[in-house]
């Protein structure tokens, strides 16, 4: 792709990602509302958070969101006439700022999702979105995204990258689409120089040495004899089954499917679902191949570091941290990880 | 996308969240890292609180018996039968032939209007809510002992107590974000964790004493305890001496309790009791923590006195990570109780025995006010069946399934003249309703919600109400004009003016301050104060701490040869209450699909039954078939059965007989036997 870098002065953020919103694109971005810092829909005036930590939820619910309707169904005569809910978008979608894990995370859901079959609500919503990343420049406490590959930087899916290089952005360009983007509102890019380029590559080192864990993957491999281990009983012992471990994952992909029938209309919905709930594995004769926690709780571990491996090729895990940030009992990736793995 | 903060409509915690709304439509929930209480965390309901509010079942047009059958009508026609009914009632029969109940899932503001409804607009002090279910025995015995029927401290301050005694309490699934503080306080700083409680629960893996003791023993157990701290000199004899009163009369009932009498009451080893005593009383700061296994006895109270005897003996009260901790059941129990939605005080508990109080509430509301205490919410049901009571307007509450002997509350309700439920599902008590008014679900509505620590937070309308379903206080307010009484309001900010005027201790609290500060934790007196995290500082709400000299009582009803276990009732993580939110919601409904009922593998082995089979169940009320649930978590000759299922109501079982003083049931003891089903 295109060797051509930019750079976007600070100030002039909000006006650029206003003008692209009236480019026919929702465009999303990181913002402060009560407190917090959450993906929203740009709006004129909105202040766009650019040195945050990661937001708490990630960007996953744009392309599954917790619930989202895939059919509606009508009674019509004896019958029933189904319809397929509007999944695609009207108009192009804009996410900016999303960080270098959360990208992976999609790639990681991108496997499953066009695997066996192809998972139309998903893979619109991908087809249809811009990824305008964001390097991260501040790591948070349970970040460790430069264990599992997955950051600060990032090689390739994305459609922009920016980095944060003090006074301004510096612009990177993965796609064509990226580039025509550009070409919509020139005014705001300037081409960048050498020292430019520098700068971002200081930065990028300056977080890598940041990170205050580290997960020691070298090690993940003694998991396949690690399944007896008692730690992991420790940790179920802990848990106390929130299931917000998998909700707030950005590359958990499960979701469960239910019909809600209002009179004679209904809709098919699907919603977030994850296998550290009882429910999920369990039978219609009741029969539960997981009904310990203790089982669960290795499903989930051993699908994020081993068994996806397995099958595709790389980690389920992008290293952000947000599970043992969300976990209630403070149940630590990667201290636990690591003490299963005799890792450092 | 759009993102509302709200409070989470579940237990007493009080964790707020985002809703997440599309198209209008809420579709999923979001931490927020920044509130104080769940801190970007949820427990599993907290995660699916979205679930229920577009549920197909929500009511959206007011109902009208014709025929037998509830039928769809205007909402003029409806308000217009309700207001003439009750008008009808109060003219022939009085106005103390009409109950009302009010709801501990509604608002603060919602709570308010409904008393003054029923005072103001009926007539009568009968109104009452299902905190009489769950914690009147707190309200009771809390404010006989320190003046304040309260959590004395906050949900933080439990990180940092050295000893924290959790007793009838199985906080990991009834609250659990303040359960996390207590696992942090074991693993991060080394407190210590005695559990008082006869079933083995998860608590049960984190704590240095673990005593099981006999269901309905627990002022024995406590005045044991007590015995072994007096007789060691463990007592903290500068507190009692400055800070308390009634210490002798109690020393010497406490005298009678050797550790080994406890033993043969309780079933705890005299060490065991001992070895607590020593623990508790050494601790720097010692915090009890308990829920509804202390309150729903006959001796509720009693158990409520017995624990707040106990921090005082030791001065772990007015102290940070100290106190006597009642967890509450529901979102807004607290906010209901303080807006006095409860027979004998008007909001911020100031009495309707206190005629300076009647005259306030009079000249404020334009309406004579009624002096006689008014019925409790089984004392309702009683009059109904006795033909007494009349007339019952229920907002919010479901007694088909979350009263005691659900075959006499049936009675009761189908022998009133008239019976109108507002809520926004049709439940078991809506079903024998005359009339039914849909109304808004706190997705729908704002307000605010006073968490068990007293905090007071927004609820914030996130989307439009499915059909005609309109906000609690606002059909309640066009019923009272209907009446021909004058009560408008604007919006809920608007009666929480009228509450700052009418209520001391929520004077300071307006929405704008809430706002700013994630809420405020009454009494909160003026607008510049800042609220009060732990109550009774240096001196308690009443002056000196109260001691209390309570004897052990047996339970209402015991074992014998007929019935041969303890039956005991409560809640359990996935579900809430009577289930209207929760069995709604498909993800936690798909986690725990079914009622059951929990017995020891002994038990099981000797009625030939296995995990999983169907049981039935039997007391002197009445009978249910459920599933048995075998595990060695639950002692021999006791059973433990969750409410929350209308299949296998738990509360066709439960012994109505009240505690004397808070006339709450004994939800925890009843006498049952339990046989296999083909």
């Amino acid at each position: 792709m295109a060797e051509k870098a930019y750079t976007v002065k600070l100030g002039d953020v909000s006006r650029l990602l206003g003008k692209i919103a009236k480019e026919k694109y929702d465009v999303i971005v990181p913002t402060t509302q009560d407190g917090d810092v959450l993906y929203l829909p740009f709006k004129d005036g909105m202040g766009v958070v650019m040195d945050h930590g990661n937001p708490l939820t990630p960007p996953k619910e744009f392309f599954l969101p917790q619930t989202d309707e895939l059919v509606k169904y009508k009674k019509e005569g004896k019958g029933f006439k189904a319809e397929v809910a509007k999944s695609s978008l009207d108009c192009k979608r804009v996410l900016f700022g999303i960080r270098p894990c959360d990208v992976h995370a999609l790639m990681c859901i991108d496997l499953p999702f066009k695997d066996t079959y192809d998972d139309s609500y998903y893979l619109q919503k991908r087809a249809n979105t811009l990824i305008l990343a964001m390097t991260c420049n501040e790591p948070g406490d349970n970040c460790f995204c430069a264990s599992m590959g997955c950051g600060p930087d990032l090689d390739d899916n994305y459609d922009l990258l920016f980095t944060n290089i003090g006074d301004m952005l510096y612009v990177k360009v993965g796609t064509d689409e990226g580039k025509n983007l550009i070409d919509t509102a020139p005014e705001f890019f300037d081409e960048a120089d050498k020292k430019d380029a520098k700068a971002r590559s200081a930065k990028i080192k300056e977080v890598e040495n940041k990170f205050k864990r580290k997960l020691d993957t070298k090690k993940l491999g003694r998991l396949k004899d690690k399944f007896d281990d008692p730690t992991w009983q420790e940790m179920a012992d802990r848990c106390i089954k929130c299931g917000g471990c998998n909700y707030i994952c950005p590359s958990c992909y499960c979701f469960n499917v239910v019909d809600r029938t209002y009179g004679d209309d209904g809709v098919r919905e699907r919603s977030w679902d994850g296998c550290m709930l009882e429910g999920f594995t369990r039978m219609a004769g009741g029969a539960n191949p997981r009904q310990a926690n203790v089982e669960r709780m290795k499903q989930r571990y051993y699908h994020k570091l081993q068994y996806f491996n397995d099958r595709y090729g790389r980690h389920l895990c992008v290293g952000c941290g947000r599970c043992t940030d969300v976990c209630p009992v403070e149940i630590n990736m990667v201290d636990y990880v690591n003490k299963i793995i005799g890792g450092a | 996308m759009e993102k509302v903060i709200t409070t989470c409509p579940y237990c007493g915690s009080g964790c707020s969240y985002f809703l997440c709304v599309e198209d209008g439509k809420v579709i999923g929930v979001a931490p927020n890292r920044v509130h104080p209480i769940s801190k970007g965390r949820l427990c599993v309901k907290g995660w699916n609180a979205h679930e229920f509010v577009h549920h197909p079942g929500r009511l959206t047009k007011p109902l009208i018996r014709k025929g037998g059958n509830l039928v769809e009508a205007s909402w003029d026609e409806a308000l217009d039968m309700v207001a003439n009914r009750l008008k009808g009632i109060k003219e022939k029969s009085g106005s103390d032939s009409i109950g009302v109940l009010s709801s501990a899932k509604c608002t603060n503001e919602e709570n308010f209007v409904m008393m003054k409804f029923a005072r103001a607009v009926i007539g009568t002090n009968n109104v009452d809510h299902c905190a009489r279910l769950c914690h009147a025995s707190t309200v009771a015995g809390l404010a006989r002992a320190f003046g304040s029927g309260a959590m004395t401290n906050s949900i933080d301050e439990l990180e940092h107590a050295d000893v924290i005694l959790v007793t009838g309490s199985n906080t990991i699934e009834q609250h659990p974000l303040i359960a996390v503080r207590i696992l942090k306080a074991v693993r991060d700083h080394g407190a210590k964790l005695i559990l008082v409680d006869p079933r083995s629960i998860q608590l049960s893996k984190f704590a240095v004493i673990h005593a099981k003791h006999k269901p309905g023993t627990d002022v024995a157990w406590i005045n044991g305890v007590m015995n072994v701290i007096i007789n060691e000199g463990l007592a903290d004899e500068e507190f009692i001496k400055t800070r308390t009163e009634g210490f002798e009369e109690m020393k010497k009932l406490v005298m009678d309790y050797t550790p080994e009498k406890v033993e043969e009451i309780t079933t705890i080893p005299a060490d065991t009791i001992r070895e607590i005593a020593r623990t508790y009383a050494r601790a720097s700061a010692a915090s009890i923590v308990y829920s509804m296994g202390i309150t729903q006895h006959t001796t509720g109270t009693d158990n409520v006195l017995s624990c707040a005897n106990l921090a005082m003996i030791t001065g772990n009260v007015g102290k940070p990570s100290t106190g006597v901790n009642p967890l509450r059941g529901q979102n807004n129990v607290q906010g209901a109780c303080d807006l006095g939605a409860l027979p004998v005080v008007y909001s911020g508990y100031q009495s309707v025995a206190d005629e300076n109080v009647r005259k306030k509430f009079s000249e404020a509301w334009g309406a004579e006010m009624p002096s006689a205490p008014g019925l409790t919410v089984v004392e309702m049901v009683n009059a109904a069946a006795d033909g007494k009571l009349k007339g019952l307007y229920i907002m919010g509450e479901n007694p088909m399934l979350s009263d005691p002997d659900l075959s006499h509350v049936k009675e009761g309700l189908e022998k009133l003249e008239f019976l109108v439920v507002q809520d926004i599902f049709l439940t078991e008590t809506a079903e024998l309703a005359d009339v039914v008014l849909p109304a808004e679900s706190y997705a729908e509505k704002t307000g605010t919600f006073t968490n068990t620590e007293r905090r007071v937070q927004l609820v914030n309308k996130a989307v439009e109400a499915p059909g005609e379903a309109r906000p609690d206080w606002d059909i309640v307010s066009d019923v009272a004009r209907r009446m021909g009484y004058d009560m408008k309001y604007n919006s809920a900010e608007d009666i929480m003016t009228e509450i700052n005027k009418l209520t001391p201790s929520y004077t300071g609290i307006t929405y704008q301050r809430i706002r700013e500060n994630w809420g405020l934790a009454w009494p909160c007196p003026t607008l510049d104060h800042p609220g009060t995290p732990y109550l009774h500082k240096d001196k308690f709400t009443r002056g000196l701490g109260s001691f209390h000299a309570v004897p052990f009582k047996p339970p209402a009803e015991e074992t014998d040869d007929e019935y041969p276990f303890i039956l005991s009732t409560g809640r359990m993580l996935e579900h809430f209450h009577t289930g209207t939110m929760t069995r709604r919601s498909d993800t936690l409904d798909r986690e725990v699909p079914k009622g059951f009922i929990e017995m020891n593998p002994k038990d099981a082995d000797a009625i030939g039954v296995r995990n999983n089979w169907p049981v039935r169940v039997t007391t002197r009320r009445g009978s249910v078939v459920t599933t048995a649930r075998v595990t060695d978590g639950i002692p021999e000759k006791m059973l433990f059965m969750p409410f929350h299922f209308r299949e296998a109501a738990a509360n066709m079982l439960t012994n109505p007989a009240l505690d004397p003083i808070a006339k709450i049931p004994e939800f925890k003891v009843c006498a049952a036997t339990v046989e296999g089903v083909q």
